[in-house]
């Protein structure tokens, strides 16, 4: 849900944001804009939760349920205040699981796949009140909680190629900062910030 | 006729083509939502090749039992009805158990159910995203698992799954439906990695929207606009897609597994 705390700002933070990632991202606005209080900066981000518990059965279709409609709040109103101020930016960040799946997580990988539908199909609606709706899918942030564990043969796969390194914050909180600048003339996009692992 | 997934049988052969004569080797599919369109069109396809079916309705019961009839007529082998709400995990269970217990065990399941509603975000009502997973997410994962669970001694199988392109590509006022369909197709990529030791198959087929089904529901301009940005000049039907199911139960399709293809007659390419 949308936090008043948060919603002071130019970028709203929503969902489940680690504090390193909030701290990157100031980090970030500045080194964009120079100051930290940019008026080009309109934007809401959303984050799926990092490191929830995998659930199974039924649970998966619960564990979905609570992330969609939580975006689905979060989204109604930040879509109401950036069509009154001529547009702005939606930003989902979720795991790169969305994309490719993962044995073990089909919670998180069903979850992650609908905030991937729902930012296209807003994307599609908003784009007449020139609100601009994109995903970044993370590759593993042991910072953030979000550890993507690879399997042995992946690893090697990867090490052969020089890829597949865990992301920091920093490189998150960069291209969320890109993003929710505008100007980038991307609406419906999804963007992999993994280090390679799914091109 | 194409050849079957028929690694979990005794005796059967998995790169000869089937003998429709041979209720020993004709495969047992349960097709989830046989009422609906694109699950009518599907039965039908699977009773011209030779299968044995089990025939899903959770309340239109008159369709199913003309279903059966019809599937009769084409060649299925063997055939039954099964009927109940897939969004209850225990009915699931017993959905799949009485399929199997009825055709012998069950080598395809296809689902092939949904519901879509036309929501605008800023006018969604708080549940939407739930209801909406109910109607298309729920049904799917409990047939999964209750099917995983039937064939956790054997070799092989396929599941095959209606998604959408909406779930793919987005579509204007239809949030609810498109996530829940993207969830669909993210749960059967993890499923699909989850299964693939026992060489089960799992995916999606997305088609846009078909004649006899979503497409009657849409504003004649948006229909005719959707038509003539199709390259291939023609609407959806529910063929098209059954064909695509078929091909993904198929022996051909045993290398293909936790994908999802595009049955838009080019108006999607990516």
């Amino acid at each position: 849900m949308v936090s008043d705390e948060l919603k002071t700002g130019d970028v709203w933070l929503c969902g489940d944001v680690p504090d390193a990632l909030k701290d990157a991202l100031q980090s970030a606005r500045l080194a964009l804009t120079g100051s930290g209080e940019s008026e080009s900066l309109q934007a809401m981000v959303y984050c799926s939760p990092m490191s929830a518990a995998e659930a199974g059965g039924q649970h998966i279709v619960a564990h979905v349920a609570a992330v969609l409609e939580d975006f689905a709040a979060s989204a109604r109103v930040a879509a109401k205040t950036l069509a009154g101020k001529g547009g702005g930016q939606i930003v989902v960040v979720c795991d790169i699981i969305a994309h490719c799946g993962r044995a073990g997580h089909p919670a998180r990988s069903a979850a992650d796949a609908a905030l991937l539908g729902a930012s296209k199909c807003l994307a599609k609606e908003l784009g007449r009140y020139k609100v601009d709706v994109n995903v970044i899918c993370h590759g593993s942030q042991p910072e953030l909680g979000a550890t993507l564990e690879l399997s042995g043969a992946e690893r090697k796969l990867f090490d052969m190629m020089g890829l597949g390194a865990p992301g920091t914050p920093t490189m998150l909180a960069n291209n969320i900062a890109h993003l929710a600048r505008g100007g980038h003339g991307m609406t419906g996009q999804v963007v992999n910030v993994d280090n390679g692992m799914v091109m | 006729m194409l050849n079957w997934f028929r690694k979990s049988r005794p005796g059967a052969r998995t790169n000869a083509v089937l003998d429709p004569q041979d209720a020993a080797l004709a495969p047992r599919v349960l097709v989830l939502g046989a009422s609906g369109a694109i699950g009518y069109a599907i039965a039908e396809t699977f009773a011209r090749q030779g299968a044995s079916l089990a025939l899903h309705a959770n309340r239109n019961t008159n369709t199913q039992g003309k279903l059966i009839e019809r599937c009769a007529e084409l060649g299925a082998i063997e055939l039954c009805g099964v009927q109940g709400d897939l969004a209850d995990p225990l009915r699931a269970q017993q959905i799949v158990s009485e399929a199997a217990e009825t055709l012998g065990g069950l080598d395809v399941l296809v689902i092939a159910v949904g519901h879509a509603d036309d929501q605008p975000l800023l006018m969604m009502e708080p549940g939407a995203m739930n209801a909406a997973l109910q109607s298309n997410l729920a049904p799917v994962v409990n047939a999964c698992e209750a099917f995983r669970s039937l064939r956790t001694r054997s070799l092989g199988g396929a599941v095959v799954v209606v998604s959408s392109i909406t779930g793919r590509v987005g579509q204007p006022m239809r949030m609810a439906y498109g996530a829940s369909k993207a969830a669909v197709e993210g749960y059967i990529r993890s499923f699909a990695r989850e299964v693939a030791a026992s060489g089960m198959t799992a995916n999606c087929v997305a088609p846009q929207v078909i004649e006899g089904g979503l497409a009657d529901l849409m504003k004649a301009r948006v229909r005719s606009l959707l038509l003539s940005n199709t390259p291939l000049a023609r609407a959806c039907e529910a063929d098209d897609v059954a064909g695509a199911a078929l091909f993904l139960a198929s022996e051909g399709a045993r290398y293909v597994t936790g994908t999802s293809l595009n049955v838009t007659g080019g108006l999607v390419t990516w």
